[in-house]
């Protein structure tokens, strides 16, 4: 769009819903940092896999029946009875390993640049939450999908809601329906799936506009970089397709050639003999399980998982450091790669067996979570020299 | 941040790698289908069918298999309505109540082999044969495991005591199977005349029972390459053009 002719004279649409005027600000005249890279196209990356699941899901809502015996059946026999049914429910499922995948490197890249500083500690915040309820939603999908492991995985959960003090029974009681897995359970499911899943939106839009009201974080860390170092970020659209290029085909591989990648095959209806000894979540949600079976009872599971996300949401506060980018704090972003595989190491010895070495490889990887954040992270940035960070943009990528 | 996401990446491999195996006694199969781009084979697929038609079909259900499907293996509607034909299944009740059995159509769904599972309990001593269409979902590689537990019956070792109307087999989780070997040899002929023996019998009814369980594997390798090869053609352009755009 030619600047002068969309500036020059507004029209009738415009001039009573500015749509242009947001494409300008937001998006074609809107300074950023010059040295981007490409892991900071993974917001946009989230909203194509929200878009994504969106639709896939409200098409597969179309053919779900919330019933005991419908949930698995009716999804099943949309793979095979409508036309690219398969992939739809495809998309949608693989689509939620993609939506973890670029939302799991999006929050790694905030702790290893030290995105939560300079004004950005609600915009961190926010992205949190809506992390917290991207598994709410994923939990909500998973069990809704019916059968043996489903219905396992919905009992233990409300385990842990009842291990809430005060309301947690009653809780756990309006989550289930009843006393327990019933009839009355899975519409409860898909209803709190779908209206988390739109909620969730809610929550990127506020996260996007947190993020946009605080000076632009960036990978060395600069907390007002010179007005000579901006770039309008339509500068980044090369590297945005990159990214979205290199999403879309590993998306294509997985639905093509792994469909259910890193999902229980419990997920769908399968004969009640071939049920799995012990109940494994999908992949997205195995770091949490490990938290939850190091608290070795319901209500110990609860406080760690919902402790470890305090924390997370907590480092504006545990981290107070000048320096901000994990270039520049050796060691700081050595722990942060201790911390990536320990989460990791947490999740594959989550879905083992409870036997062997396993729950200790769990215990012991529980409490470096807990470590990290308050004991190494604070005294890192106490005791830590950082090398001096540049006054401008060292390395431009735009 | 580079540093962070190869660490990431080493582990996991690392962990896969290191994944123990679970013990049962297998006998691994190559299936075509198993491969990457590996499709169905067809012709195994119809025997596979056949076999299922006279060795399962009495006591095992494909509940989420309508005779339509059967067009995937390569039957022609005709011969699906001559299948079909022989198949009487319920429609409806007349006046007084009683069932109308009447020839299937090719949209019906396999005709389940029991009117209820309280009949099947009470035929089967209590042991309900669970519905094939996906039974190899329901295993790690479940064709494997079908075909082992086909080819798994032994006698019983001196051991192990054998309850009333069960049979010893290794494949089977524990050993102990209320199902009795169910391929018997020459209950298939081929088209060529010749009658496949119970080792090939039991491979085609594990490919068979792979394709009920995972019926769109074939399209869904082809579209998913296709779009693979379009993005690969997409990413190519569009780099190009970005390059050209930045040199004006």
């Amino acid at each position: 769009m030619d600047k002068s002719e969309s500036e020059a004279a507004p029209g009738w649409l415009e001039t009573r819903l500015p749509l242009c005027a947001v494409w300008r600000t937001q998006w074609r005249d809107h300074l950023v940092p010059a040295n981007l890279t490409l892991v900071w196209s993974f917001g946009v990356l989230v909203a194509v896999a929200l878009g994504v699941l969106t639709l896939s899901g409200i098409w597969l809502g179309f053919a779900y029946v919330p019933t005991t015996q419908g949930a698995a059946l009716s999804i099943e026999r949309y793979t095979r009875a409508v036309n690219f049914g398969w992939l739809i429910r495809d998309l949608h499922r693989d689509g939620a390993t993609m939506l973890f995948g670029v939302v799991f490197i999006e929050l790694f890249r905030g702790i290893y640049y030290g995105s939560y500083r300079n004004r950005r500690e609600l915009a961190w915040i926010i992205e949190v939450v809506r992390f917290f309820a991207f598994l709410a939603v994923g939990f909500f999908g998973f069990a809704m999908t019916g059968g043996a492991v489903a219905d396992a995985a919905v009992t233990i959960m409300a385990a842990h809601i009842a291990a809430i003090p005060l309301f947690g029974s009653a809780l756990a009681h309006w989550f289930l329906g009843g006393f327990m897995v019933g009839s009355a359970t899975a519409p409860r499911l898909a209803m709190a799936h779908e209206t988390i899943g739109f909620l969730v939106l809610l929550i990127a839009l506020l996260g996007f506009m947190a993020s946009r009201a605080a000076p632009p974080a960036n990978p060395d860390g600069i907390a007002v970089p010179d007005p000579r170092d901006m770039v309008p970020q339509s500068a980044y659209a090369g590297k945005l397709f990159t990214a979205f290029m290199i999403f879309a085909l590993i998306f294509a591989v997985i639905v093509a050639f792994a469909p259910g990648l890193g999902q229980p095959a419990g997920m769908s209806l399968t004969s009640p003999m071939a049920m799995p000894v012990q109940p494994v979540p999908p992949w997205y949600l195995l770091g949490f399980h490990g938290l939850a079976r190091a608290g070795q009872s319901a209500g110990g599971g609860t406080l760690l998982t919902v402790a470890a996300l305090v924390l997370l949401g907590a480092l504006p506060w545990l981290d107070q450091g000048i320096v901000a980018s994990g270039r520049y704090r050796p060691l700081y972003a050595g722990f942060v790669i201790v911390l990536a595989i320990d989460w990791v190491v947490l999740s594959v010895a989550a879905a083992q067996p409870a036997t062997g070495i396993w729950p200790a490889v769990i215990d012991i990887a529980t409490i470096y979570v807990f470590v990290h954040f308050i004991v190494i992270t604070p005294l890192v940035t106490m005791l830590e020299r950082a090398h001096p960070v540049p006054a401008r943009i060292a390395r431009r990528t735009a | 941040m580079r540093r962070l996401l190869f660490a990431a990446a080493v582990a996991l491999t690392a962990l896969g790698l290191g994944q123990s195996a679970r013990a049962e006694t297998r006998t691994p199969q190559s299936f075509r289908f198993q491969s990457l781009f590996g499709t169905y084979n067809k012709a195994s697929l119809q025997v596979g069918f056949a076999v299922y038609q006279a060795d399962c079909a009495s006591c095992h259900g494909l509940s989420l298999v309508h005779y339509r499907d059967l067009a995937h293996l390569g039957l022609s509607p005709q011969d699906i309505a001559a299948i079909v034909s022989h198949i009487k299944v319920q429609k409806g009740v007349d006046p007084a109540g009683k069932p109308v059995l009447a020839p299937a159509m090719a949209r019906d769904a396999f005709k389940s082999p029991f009117p209820d599972e309280a009949a099947a309990e009470k035929k089967f001593h209590g042991a309900i044969p669970p519905d094939l269409s996906l039974i190899e979902r329901g295993h790690r590689d479940g064709a494997d495991f079908v075909f082992s537990l086909l080819m798994g019956y032994r006698a019983a070792p001196p051991n192990v005591t054998m309850p009333p109307h069960h049979f010893y087999n290794i494949a089977y989780p524990g050993g102990l199977i209320a199902m009795a070997p169910p391929l018997k040899p020459g209950s298939v002929t081929l088209a060529d005349g010749k009658k496949p023996d119970v080792q090939a019998m039991a491979h085609d009814v594990a490919e068979f029972l792979a394709w009920t369980a995972d019926p769109t594997l074939d399209q869904r390798k082809a579209v998913g390459l296709r779009i693979i090869i379009f993005l690969l053609i997409l990413g190519a352009l569009g780099g190009f053009a970005i390059r050209a755009g930045r040199r004006t």
